[in-house]
């Protein structure tokens, strides 16, 4: 079977532009459902043997809503192709479903659901981000806690006790804060200031409040 | 290295183009000079000189003005009419194109958007007599209408 239109000769400038594109000259078995079409020799190096079917200039596939029908098939053709094609242009009654499967896949990488489902990509991004944390507070503990030269100064019980004394001198958030934790009448903290305290600093509060 | 290769092959292919094609080749390549008055991709009525308008012949698109129309419909708000999509599923016939069938009801049910319940069922009890005709199963027999394979993203490689 010839084919329909014949490409006429190229110019001597085509052809060293073309020299690093592979052999595509040679003469092939023309298999059913994949015949020549322009384009074919000048396109294979970017698509290969992939059928042009739509628009575009530099013919490349992509899968979107916006843009449902690309330029280019998505599979090149096999003989398997080749006799589905043959099949599909008689009776679509007859094709099966696995048929319609394949040449739904043949044309198409992807249905547009599958472009519509989520990736789950958030997952990925929290995990890493615990994991950093983690890593952070890990760090942060063991290089605190080995040596006093990297503890601050702000975390002593002196400063603290120097801050606390200062604060409620100043009476402070008298409403919510800590001049609200403070009686001031019997120059003592009220006994809910003993949520914070630990075994440690409950001497220095002891001691500030006698001073007081 | 992608840029030169796509002028390498964009000078050899706007040399051939410009030699080469001619009316009537099977598929594929045409410039836009080649084709006609395109009413179907234009919002806007085209109205060409000494002629009066014919009726809509989308049953003897070529693939390429078929998938013209499809991406149009793709790009244009709202959702087509029973009477377009039955033209377009036949002209799918007459190109032999099953696949294209199939993207197009895709596209079809998905521009319904957020009211895809109540405008897929009406669409299909519309055009099913002649999906049964042609022999197009539906999407729900194909079970395209939940994604069946998974595909990594490749923003997220």
């Amino acid at each position: 079977k010839q084919p329909i239109w014949v490409a006429p000769s190229r110019n001597i400038a085509l052809t060293s532009v073309n020299r690093d594109a592979p052999a595509t000259t040679g003469s092939k078995a023309v298999l059913p459902g994949h015949e020549y079409y322009p384009g074919k020799e000048e396109y294979s190096p970017v698509i290969g043997h992939r059928e042009i079917v739509g628009h575009g200039e530099i013919p490349y596939y992509t899968d979107s809503f916006t843009v449902p029908c690309p330029a280019i098939r998505f599979r090149e053709v096999d003989e398997a192709l080749g006799k589905l094609r043959e099949k599909e242009k008689g009776d679509w009654k007859l094709l099966s479903l696995e048929d319609k499967k394949t040449l739904y896949r043949a044309s198409f990488n992807s249905t547009l659901e599958e472009v519509r489902a989520p990736s789950g990509d958030w997952k990925r991004c929290i995990g890493d981000n615990a994991i950093l944390m983690a890593l952070m507070f890990l760090g942060v503990s063991v290089i605190g806690f080995a040596d006093p030269q990297y503890e601050p100064k702000t975390v002593t019980n002196e400063w603290v006790d120097a801050q606390t004394e200062y604060l409620i001198k100043r009476r402070v958030q008298p409403v919510d804060g800590i001049a609200s934790w403070y009686d001031y009448e019997n120059n003592k903290f009220k006994p809910t200031w003993s949520i914070f305290t630990t075994k440690e600093t409950s001497k220095s509060v002891k001691t500030l409040s006698e001073k007081e | 290295m992608i840029r030169s290769a796509c002028k390498r092959i964009g000078l050899s292919a706007l040399n051939a183009v410009s030699k080469q094609i001619k009316s009537g080749c099977p598929s594929g390549l045409r410039p836009y000079s080649e084709t006609g008055p395109r009413p179907h991709t234009s919002l806007y009525p085209v109205v060409s000189e000494g002629t009066w308008l014919e009726k809509n012949n989308y049953a003897q698109f070529d693939g390429w003005e078929l998938r013209q129309l499809i991406n149009f419909v793709a790009a244009d708000d709202g959702v087509p009419e029973p009477e377009i999509i039955i033209e377009v599923l036949k002209g799918c016939r007459n190109n032999n194109d099953y696949a294209l069938a199939t993207r197009f009801l895709e596209v079809v049910r998905l521009k319904g958007g957020n009211k895809m319940s109540e405008t897929w069922p009406y669409i299909m009890q519309e055009i099913g007599p002649t999906m049964q005709e042609l022999g197009i199963s539906t999407l729900k027999e194909m079970g395209y209408e939940e994604p069946e394979l998974w595909l990594e993203n490749v923003d997220d490689m």
